[in-house]
C-alpha cells in the first residue's frame, strides 16, 4: 500500500503495477460476467416476472413463487364440487370454506368428503353468509326473495348434522356481509371463484393456487382469514349442538318475518302502481 | 427484450455521449492538419476521466433501484465496478501529478492503460445496468 501511494504522482503507478492492473481488470470483467449471466440463468429458470400492482407498491412475482397454478372458466356447479372432493378427499389437516349459501355441500357428493374428513380428524372451518344479508345476492345470482336465506339455514341444519354425526371438529360462521367468492382452502391448494357484480357466481372463473406461493399466502389471508377473523362481521354459530339448533329457530323466525315483511311490502307496492 | 433495450438506452445516452468530447477532440485535430492519432487524443488520460463517469453511473443505477431483490449479486457487481472506478481515478491522478510536475511520461503505456481501464469498464458498468433491470 505505501509502495503505491509513493507511485501515485510519480508516474510510476502504471508502469510498476502493470501486472496487477491487468489481472485486477480481468478479475473484474470475468466477475461482472459470471454474476450477470447467473442472475439471467436463474431468473430464466424460475420462469417468466409477473408484474402484479397493488395500492400500496408494486409487487414482482415470479411466475412460478406467485404459485397460480390455472385458471379454470366454468360454468357448472359441478365442476368446482368435483375439484373441491379431490381436495378433501386428500386432506389431513385442515379445510376452510367460504361462500354465500353453499347449498352445493349438500346436494353433491362434497358432503360425504366433509364427512369422511370431519371423522379423520382435519379441522373445518366454514363460513357462509348470513341469512339476514342473503337479500344482497339474490339479483345477481337470479334467485327469488328469500331463497338464498332458506338454502343457508338448510346448508346450517345439514352441517349441524355432519357435526353432531361424527363429534368433528367443525367450526362454523355467519358472515354479515357479502362474500368476496368462493373459497376452498385445504393446507396445500386453495380454489377461488370470485364473485362478478353482474352475473352468476358460476360463471366466474376458478383460480387453482398452491400453497408456498405468494398469492395463495396473500389470498387466503385477505379473503378468507380477515373475513373469519372479522368480529363485527361475523356471528359464531355455537358448537353446543342444543345452543346451535336454538341459535338457527331464531334466525329462522327472522328470516321468516322478514320474508312476509318484503311479500307485504311488494303486494302494496305493486297494489300502487295499479 | 427490456434488458436489451436499457442497453442500448445506456449505450447510446451514457457511452456515446460520454466520448462526444474525445470525437470532437479528433475533429478539430483532423480539421487543424495536426497529426492525427489515438495516442494524441487519449494520451493525457481523458478516456480514463470518462470511464470513471460510466461506472459512478452504472454503480448508481444498479444501487438505485429499490426493488431489487438480489443482494448478494448487486453487490458482487457493484464491487467490481467500484474496483475498476477506483482503478481509473487513481490513475489518472497519477497522469495529472507527472503532467504538474513536467514529468515525461510513455504515450503509448497510457494510452493502452487507458483502452484497458475503458473496456473494462464497458463490461462491469454493462452488466451493472442489465442487472439493474434484471431486479
Amino acid at each position: 500500500m505505501r509502495r503505491l501511494l509513493r507511485c501515485v504522482g510519480g508516474g510510476r503507478m502504471i508502469s510498476e503495477f502493470i501486472t496487477p492492473i491487468v489481472i485486477t481488470s480481468l478479475a473484474a470483467v470475468l466477475g461482472s460476467l459470471i454474476t450477470l449471466i447467473f442472475t439471467l440463468l436463474k431468473q430464466r429458470r424460475r420462469g417468466e416476472l409477473l408484474e402484479l400492482r397493488d395500492e400500496t407498491h408494486h409487487i414482482t412475482m415470479n411466475k412460478d413463487s406467485a404459485g397460480l397454478v390455472e385458471a379454470i372458466f366454468i360454468g357448472e356447479r359441478s365442476m368446482l364440487c368435483q375439484m373441491a372432493s379431490d381436495l378433501l378427499s386428500k386432506e389431513r389437516r385442515s379445510v376452510d370454506i367460504f361462500g354465500l349459501a353453499l347449498g352445493w355441500i349438500e346436494y353433491t357428493g362434497l358432503s360425504e368428503e366433509l364427512t369422511s374428513a370431519a371423522k379423520r380428524g382435519v379441522n373445518i372451518r366454514i363460513l357462509l353468509i348470513h341469512p339476514e344479508f342473503a337479500r344482497l345476492r339474490e339479483a345477481q345470482e337470479a334467485q327469488n326473495s328469500g331463497s338464498i336465506g332458506q338454502e343457508v339455514l338448510k346448508t346450517l341444519h345439514h352441517l349441524i348434522a355432519i357435526r353432531q354425526l361424527t363429534g368433528g371438529d367443525i367450526q362454523i360462521r355467519l358472515f354479515k356481509g357479502l362474500p368476496c367468492g368462493t373459497i376452498v382452502a385445504t393446507s396445500d391448494t386453495m380454489l377461488f371463484q370470485p364473485y362478478a357484480a353482474s352475473s352468476l357466481a358460476q360463471n366466474s372463473p376458478v383460480m387453482v393456487f398452491k400453497s408456498g406461493g405468494e398469492l395463495f399466502a396473500r389470498l387466503y389471508h385477505d379473503m378468507f382469514l380477515q373475513s373469519w377473523n372479522y368480529a363485527e362481521l361475523t356471528t359464531s354459530l355455537s358448537p353446543e349442538d342444543d345452543s346451535a339448533s336454538a341459535q338457527l329457530c331464531d334466525m329462522e323466525s327472522k328470516v321468516l318475518h322478514d320474508d312476509s315483511r318484503t311479500k307485504t311490502a311488494n303486494k302494496a307496492m305493486d297494489g300502487d302502481e295499479k | 427484450m427490456r434488458i436489451v433495450h436499457k442497453l442500448i438506452k445506456w449505450a447510446i445516452f451514457s457511452v456515446a455521449v460520454a466520448l462526444m468530447p474525445l470525437a470532437f477532440h479528433a475533429i478539430q485535430l483532423a480539421w487543424r492538419g495536426n497529426p492525427f492519432s489515438i495516442g494524441a487524443i487519449i494520451g493525457h488520460g481523458e478516456l480514463l476521466l470518462v470511464s470513471v463517469a460510466i461506472a459512478a453511473a452504472a454503480i448508481g443505477d444498479l444501487q438505485g433501484n429499490k426493488h431489487s431483490t438480489l443482494g448478494t449479486v448487486k453487490l458482487l457487481s457493484t464491487g467490481f465496478c467500484f474496483i475498476v472506478l477506483l482503478m481509473s481515478s487513481l490513475f489518472y491522478a497519477d497522469i495529472s501529478a507527472c503532467q504538474l510536475a513536467d514529468q515525461v511520461l510513455q504515450e503509448s503505456m497510457i494510452k493502452n492503460v487507458s483502452l484497458l481501464c475503458y473496456a473494462v469498464t464497458l463490461v462491469c458498468g454493462g452488466c451493472c445496468v442489465a442487472l439493474a433491470e434484471v431486479a
